[in-house]
């Protein structure tokens, strides 16, 4: 963070210090929402429908777990601590992570429609950052983007075809899309004070624009699938203001249990 | 490793193209023919012409090494959710990773011996095919990971590491990238060791329990002593092995015994002594009563593990379905 | 022979050939099995290019492939003197063109 903040390309903001903190939730929720994901796809290894799908699985939970460590890198440096203590030294109610994330994986159709809907968010997201004048921000966001094209690849192919292929392929796939849709529409929600952001000029494409252009395509690529985007559906469950589901407290829980037992242990 | 030929190869199965009968008798020129090659050092292709025999071999060694890789996913993938730090989180995701991409390799290799990937899949889960014994056993806690990765891959690729020479040649060809990981995952294993055994008292300590529990069951591994070893004389004498159970446990003490005494951990084995006369290690005889009966599917973990794999095989019954029928449209 | 009389289910397995780099050409370095074309270039993707550089890949269905007999291997090695087909048999002519 203080590499991004300190970077040649700076340009002049009027309220640096607001613009930090929020560039800092920014940022935090980004590294949660990978974290947590990449938490959930990891529990996919080794018992995926099939071994090729295993494996691609694998290593897109370990694209988006890296993410995570990049992403917490640049927080601590801010915060004068490590990825691994923000990881895995915070409370449930300090993590700022999509409520949709952290959902138990349930079948495939879940899985793979949660992914879909995820990769697609996340990509709106990454090309806004990448679009920001803030240079190495936007080098940050690049680097992202580019492990972020297979994942979209490999949702999307699955969903296709899931989407099509039997009766109950399909049915079962509305009704995980059905499932997942409104804490979807909340992926892209603000994060704290995000519009000192876009009234700094550091963020161009606000989230209620992201929003929009998510909705329109992934809508847009449902109904060509056979698949109907569920309408009428209010945005629920934000999670960026502290409304996880107990799900996300049984991860973390998990998640830090070795960990817990001595964290100044070098493991 | 041990095993009952008959009950491991069933004869052809739906979807064999080439029936599987280690009974059936060869014609003897073609047999004589094929002896005399492989006795010069050639290899044999999926096509060529081979023993009965020598295929029904090949399928069941290569087949229950498959297994072993999609069933070894399971101790070490309990833990990937746990993993202490992110760093170690990864590399347990790409290691456990490694792994059922291995028996993606190694089903594909026995697949061309006659039997489709399905149904080897079939007969695992439904327990009339068998899987190695140290994937029977729990792994209860973090050390766990550190040694199996150390020690059970290190078993594991002295037995890999020679079926290179593998006279069935896309085994033995599957088993170059196979080791080279199998490096990797030891060399990973190593780092998480020396941080255990370098840590606080109660880090060393969770490590030499991990180590006490796994110890007989690496022993047991390489399989029984050369003279109880059923299926060696023939495995031998086609080259589908190069190197005896004796032979390559004693490899393995060579390299590992030295490592737990470098971080001043103690072999749970009163009797291993080096015996310099006879160069090799001499060690306390393992229950060879609970390797046969954890290898018959009787082991601690065996029942649970194969109920999970079931579970999941249950659940994505509908996938398969979607997968075949659009496979079929297109 | 088609490869279909080996693979069990050849329509379904597709030979994966990963080039490392635009100098490279392509090498054939495992199978996937998938429904389509399509989905088997994404499973390709990590089963054989997650650590071997990779620029491009290629796959193709068993049942799609020919291929020569190992029992007809002789037919591929020359019984007679073709050595006139190798620079290396002009020997002296290269050390006048190497002076050059």
């Amino acid at each position: 963070m203080t590499g991004l903040w300190a970077a040649p390309h700076m340009p002049a903001v009027p309220d640096e210090t607001a613009s930090r903190a929020a560039l800092r939730a920014l940022l935090l929720a980004m590294a949660d929402d990978d974290l947590v994901v990449g938490h959930r796809h990891s529990e996919w290894t080794g018992l995926a429908p099939d071994i090729e799908s295993d494996v691609a699985l694998s290593s897109i939970a370990q694209d988006e777990i890296g993410h995570a460590r990049l992403l917490y890198e640049q927080v601590a440096g801010l915060d004068g601590t490590s990825a691994d203590r923000l990881a895995y030294g915070r409370a449930p109610h300090e993590f700022c992570n999509a409520v949709l994330l952290e959902r138990e994986n349930g079948d495939w159709s879940f899985t793979i429609v949660r992914a879909w809907l995820y990769d697609h968010a996340d990509a709106v997201r990454l090309s806004a950052l990448a679009a920001s004048p803030l240079g190495s921000l936007a080098a940050v966001a690049s680097t992202l983007q580019r492990e972020e094209k297979y994942h979209v690849l490999f949702s999307e192919t699955w969903l296709e075809r899931l989407a099509r292929a039997t009766d109950e392929s399909r049915r079962r796939m509305q009704a995980a899309l059905e499932t997942a849709w409104s804490e979807a529409l909340a992926v892209l929600g603000p994060t704290p004070d995000v519009d000192v952001l876009t009234r700094a000029g550091l963020l161009i494409t606000g989230p209620a624009e992201q929003q929009a252009r998510w909705a329109a395509d992934v809508a847009r690529r449902l109904t060509a699938f056979g698949l109907c985007p569920p309408a009428g559906v209010p945005a629920a469950g934000g999670g960026r203001a502290a409304a996880h589901s107990p799900a996300l407290a049984a991860l973390l829980d998990e998640m830090t249990s070795v960990w817990r037992t001595d964290p100044e242990a070098t493991w | 490793m041990g095993g009952n030929t008959r009950r491991d190869v069933p004869l052809a199965g739906k979807g064999c193209l080439v029936p599987i009968q280690p009974e059936v008798r060869d014609d003897p020129d073609r047999l004589a023919v094929f002896e005399a090659r492989l006795a010069a050092g050639d290899r044999v292709e999926p096509g060529e012409w081979m023993p009965a025999r020598y295929r029904a071999e090949c399928l069941r060694l290569i087949r229950m090494h498959a297994n072993s890789e999609l069933m070894g996913a399971l101790p070490e993938r309990e833990w990937i959710p746990r993993a202490p730090t992110l760093s170690r989180k990864l590399a347990l995701v790409a290691k456990v990773q490694d792994e059922i991409g291995h028996a993606q390799l190694l089903y594909r290799v026995a697949e061309d011996l006659g039997m489709p990937r399905s149904q080897m899949i079939d007969e695992l889960l439904s327990g009339t095919s068998k899987f190695h014994n140290v994937f029977h056993y729990p792994a209860e806690t973090w050390a766990d990971v550190a040694v199996i990765q150390v020690f059970v891959d290190g078993a594991a690729m002295q037995t890999q590491g020679s079926l290179r020479s593998s006279s069935y040649a896309p085994y033995a060809r599957v088993l170059k990238r196979i080791c080279y990981e199998e490096d990797f995952h030891i060399r990973l294993g190593l780092d998480n060791f020396k941080a255990l055994a370098e840590g606080t008292p109660r880090q060393r300590a969770m490590l030499q329990d991990a180590l006490d529990r796994w110890w007989q069951p690496i022993m047991h591994f390489f399989g029984p002593r050369d003279e109880a070893s059923p299926h060696l004389e023939t495995m031998m004498r086609w080259r589908i092995r190069v190197k005896t159970n004796d032979e390559l446990r004693q490899q393995f003490l060579r390299q590992f015994v030295p490592i737990i005494h470098e971080y001043g951990l103690q072999v749970p084995d009163a009797g291993l002594r080096w015996d310099a006369a006879g160069k090799q290690y001499v060690y306390s005889e393992p229950d060879w009563d609970e390797f046969r009966r954890v290898i018959r599917g009787d082991g601690p973990k065996s029942r649970t593990r194969l109920e999970l794999r079931n579970r999941y095989h249950a659940q994505h019954a509908w996938v398969r379905d979607a997968v075949a029928r659009w496979g079929m449209a297109t | 022979m088609n490869l279909a009389a080996i693979t069990p289910d050849a329509r379904h397995t597709f030979a994966v050939f990963r080039q490392a780099s635009k100098t490279d050409a392509h090498v054939h370095v495992g199978d996937v099995h998938a429904p389509d074309a399509e989905m088997a270039l994404v499973l390709a993707k990590e089963q054989f290019a997650r650590r071997d550089p990779c620029v491009n890949l290629w796959v193709a269905r068993y049942a799609d492939i020919a291929a020569t007999s190992y029992e007809d291997a002789d037919m591929l090695e020359p019984s007679t003197d073709k050595s006139y087909r190798f620079g290396g048999s002009y020997r002296e002519q290269q050390r006048v063109y190497r002076r050059r």
